[in-house]
């Protein structure tokens, strides 16, 4: 019986065996893992189990991650001892904002049934809210993205901003990128009575301004006179305390103070509300819907004219410093509408024969030089331009509708030399002065006139200012023409039959061609006249010293040399010196 | 961007200003699959348009398995007929950076682009800056492909873990990639550079506590200078993240998040911005 012939038996550890190796295996996977408490047989199987319920593809190239996964999932603790606490989605603070939107027009569309018998066809066309969806067909047709979800929030948004603020005629001029947040801008006019209440308004202001001006000056005067009193007095009190010391040696003799001849340059006054650059009145807000739409402040001219001299990426707070050299007068939001009018200006292109001179107004045109300050309205007989004429990359069939910035940073020329006077007038009178020619009278500026076809615009550096593209080569018949500023990057404009449209979607900076440099410094200025008395003179040596010494020697006083070597070191030799050695 | 995805820029790429029209998306989605199907590709991307005076140039890629270094390159000026794009050369690096002109949109023009712009003083020794004679001329399509290659460099966007290096070195697309979450997507450092790694290996995996040699060994792209060159920007309530290159304007990127949803687009002139210290 030395032999047992049952295989369930163990058999000697020499003897190989296919259950024994395979108990061997199986008990060193299932080790537990004195880090994870698991073990790697358990492991597999869930492993497998997972891999076998999602069938997924390739599942050897990514098995590692499964057993990654897995090990993730095993790890989170499933009992949470916290009482069930309900987290409301990201979206739940913006979507309870964005209802509001749609409640809206309910109670409008109520009131909007007592308007129309009132107004007039006229007042329709100007109240007329813009229809965003359709401008977003046209412009995606072109390439330019304009959000299906936004647009609609944005088209309701326009319709509470309408409501709220007396505005009319008013279009979606576009969007500035900004980081971190972006602004979309909408432009309206103000209704007149609105304009003529805040020009009162800013002009009671600058009276009042005026008026604690001139008190404060006075007060000032009235300051200067008690220091001057004062120190006279302080002056008497400290020679009354030792009149004899001071008389005797503290003489100083200082030459009078430098006196500043420079003056400021007069300033440019900013145009008025409703005409020029502040002709428009411009509302951003950073993300329709959920924030207000806020009104920008109007620009000045030295707004304008700093704005030229920057770049700066917008940041999406209306209130950021800025901080630049030379210096913006201004916060972001002056910077902003600074931008917002530059771009308007360059960048407003219709169809030729889209606009014309009024025709009511066509005699107070030939008055005023080349219709600059002209009025002009949409022509009702506007007769489409064909596709091809629209693409014609000469430009010619494209002209502004806005009138051009000066270097001024207005629209219409103000005179420096004559502040006080009326602009027209001044223009008459100089025609009559021109032959007299003042020395310091400057150069009128003056802009193309208003719808000057595109084909006269400058290119810079070869560069052409515009780009025209047709939104379809395969279906001529319906595509859309396409403009693309190349020196406002993102400003478009497009033109099908009987619609057109700008808009800009950029970061709201010019093109050019080689980068920023910012403007250098102003140079240093004199603070004293220079003559011999501050200039630097080079130190003579010991030898020029030595010989000086040796020239001017007095033969008899010779113990008094090592005082005179020390004096000697003056930079000019003058014969003062020997006055001073005495004292 | 996919190219079967191209019909939802206008959601997609929409908030920064630039889309692909209905019309065209057709177009490429189905030139693209054509240039896919003729190239062996297991997927083709559309890159993006750089704009010209007479033509644009549209870009796309494709690439078999090896998604970093495995792309080929092609341009078309009508979208049909695709070229494929030279290889960058040194002269072409060199003299890229150079060119302030547009585009023109004829690839077999050759500009002299150093005369405008020269580099360095005459004077200087140009050995230290170029070895060899100083080259001068550039062909179009030269400028194209280094433009491409300089834009993919400095601005090309994959979210953390998207990309997967395999045990034999390929960089291959993670299938397993169920995309990034919101509080990750707040970091900077949860996106990374889709180009050859320029930093050392373990300059990331230092970085961070959860590091993974598999998917951190691109650099991320919160250590490029100036601090604030890149916008993120959260979009559609939280639910999408958008990036945008100050250097490069016009370079968008998207990641929808929890999805595995990204892709990135050019659109624009071709004209690196170099004001960016002074913007931001």
């Amino acid at each position: 019986m030395a032999f047992n012939y049952n295989i369930e038996e163990v058999p000697p550890a020499d003897l190989p065996c296919v259950e024994h190796d395979i108990k061997r295996a199986k008990k060193f996977l299932q080790k537990h893992s004195p880090e994870s408490g698991d073990s790697l047989y358990d492991h597999l199987t869930d492993v497998l189990n997972k891999i076998l319920a999602e069938r997924p593809k390739n599942a050897v190239d990514i098995f590692e991650q499964y057993s990654r996964q897995l090990k993730e999932e095993r790890f989170r603790s499933r009992k949470d001892h916290l009482r069930d606490l309900y987290v409301p989605p990201a979206q739940y603070e913006d979507a309870k904002k964005l209802i509001e939107l749609f409640r809206q027009p309910v109670q409008t569309s109520e009131n909007g049934e007592d308007d129309p018998a009132g107004d007039d066809e006229e007042d329709e066309t100007k109240r007329r809210k813009p229809n965003m969806l359709d401008l977003l067909y046209y412009f995606e047709q072109t390439g330019v993205g304009l959000p299906r979800a936004e647009m609609v929030i944005l088209n309701l948004s326009i319709r509470k901003l309408m409501a709220d603020n007396p505005i009319e005629n008013v279009r979606f001029w576009g969007k500035i990128l900004g980081r971190p947040k972006n602004y979309w801008v909408v432009e309206a006019d103000l209704q007149e009575e609105e304009i003529n209440r805040r020009i009162e308004a800013t002009e009671a202001a600058e009276q009042t301004m005026r008026e604690i001006d001139v008190s404060e000056t006075v007060n000032e005067n009235q300051d200067d006179a008690e220091k001057e009193a004062a120190n006279a007095v302080l002056a008497t009190d400290m020679e009354s305390n030792d009149p004899a010391v001071e008389e005797k040696h503290l003489v100083l003799n200082f030459p009078p103070l430098p006196e500043g001849h420079w003056k400021p340059p007069p300033e440019i006054p900013s145009e008025r509300i409703g005409t020029g650059v502040n002709k428009k009145t411009y509302f951003v807000s950073t993300s329709p819907g959920l924030d207000d739409w806020v009104e920008l402040p109007t620009v000045t001219a030295q707004q304008i004219i700093a704005a030229r001299l920057m770049v700066r990426c917008f940041t999406g707070n209306l209130e950021t410093p800025i901080y630049t050299f030379p210096a913006f007068p201004g916060t972001e939001k002056n910077y902003l509408r600074a931008q917002i009018a530059r771009i308007t200006a360059a960048t407003s292109i219709s169809p030729i024969g889209w606009y014309n001179f009024g025709g009511d107004e066509e005699e107070e045109i030939g008055e005023e030089e080349e219709g600059l300050g002209g009025n002009i309205s949409e022509n009702p007989h506007y007769d489409p331009l064909p596709l091809k004429d629209l693409i014609d990359p000469s430009m010619s069939n494209w002209c502004h509708h806005r009138q051009h910035i000066l270097k001024q940073g207005r629209t219409t020329w103000w005179n420096p030399n004559a502040p006080e006077e009326d602009e027209e007038e001044f223009a008459e009178e100089e025609d009559n002065e021109d032959d007299e020619g003042a020395p310091e009278a400057q150069q009128k500026e003056v802009g193309p006139p208003l719808l000057t076809p595109l084909s006269e615009d400058a290119s810079v550096d070869a560069i052409p200012a515009w780009t025209v593209r047709q939104s379809s080569l395969v279906q001529p018949d319906f595509a859309v023409a396409i403009v693309r500023s190349n020196l406002w990057p993102g400003a478009f404009a497009f033109a099908t039959g009987k619609r057109f449209a700008n808009l800009y979607i950029g970061w709201g900076h010019k093109f050019t061609v080689y980068n920023y440099t910012p403007p250098s410094m102003p140079l240093v200025q004199d603070q004293y006249k220079i003559g011999p008395e501050v200039m630097e003179v080079q130190d003579p040596t010991f030898e020029m010293e030595e010989e000086w010494r040796i020239a001017h020697l007095p033969a008899p006083e010779l113990p008094l040399m090592g005082e005179e070597e020390e004096l000697l070191g003056e930079a000019s030799p003058d014969e003062d010196e020997e006055d001073e050695d005495e004292d | 961007m996919e190219c079967i995805r191209l019909i939802d820029t206008l959601d997609l790429l929409g908030h920064a200003g630039v889309c692909v029209g209905t019309e065209n998306s057709q177009l490429l989605q189905n030139s693209l699959i054509i240039l896919q199907n003729e190239n062996h590709f297991r997927k083709c991307y559309y890159w993006g348009r750089i704009n010209g005076i007479q033509n644009d140039y549209h870009v796309a890629y494709g690439y078999e398995k090896e998604c970093l270094s495995g792309r080929i390159y092609f341009y078309s000026t009508n979208c049909l007929d695709w070229l494929l794009m030279p290889k960058v050369t040194k002269c072409g690096r060199f003299l890229t950076p150079l060119a302030v002109t547009r585009f023109e949109g004829d690839p077999s023009i050759i500009t002299n682009v150093y005369k405008a712009n020269p580099p360095f003083p005459p004077n200087e020794d140009s050995k230290r800056h170029y070895d060899g004679p100083i080259p001068k001329e550039l062909k179009e399509e030269d400028r194209l492909a280094s433009l491409v290659d300089l834009i993919n460099e400095d601005a090309f966007v994959v979210p953390r873990g998207a990309w997967f290096k395999a045990p034999n070195g390929e960089v291959i697309e993670n299938p397993g990639f169920e995309g990034i979450t919101l509080t990750e997507a707040q970091h900077l450092k949860s996106f990374l550079h889709g180009r050859l790694p320029q930093q050392k290996w373990n300059t990331n995996l230092l970085t961070r506590s959860d590091y993974n040699y598999a998917v951190d060994f691109l650099d991320t792209i919160d250590t490029d200078v100036p601090e604030g060159c890149w916008d993120l920007q959260f979009l559609l309530g939280c639910r999408m993240v958008t990036l945008h290159s100050l250097y490069w304007p016009g370079m968008t990127f998207y990641h929808k998040l929890n999805s595995p949803h990204y892709g990135s687009m050019y659109i624009g002139y071709g004209k690196k911005n170099l004001d960016v210290p002074f913007m931001v």
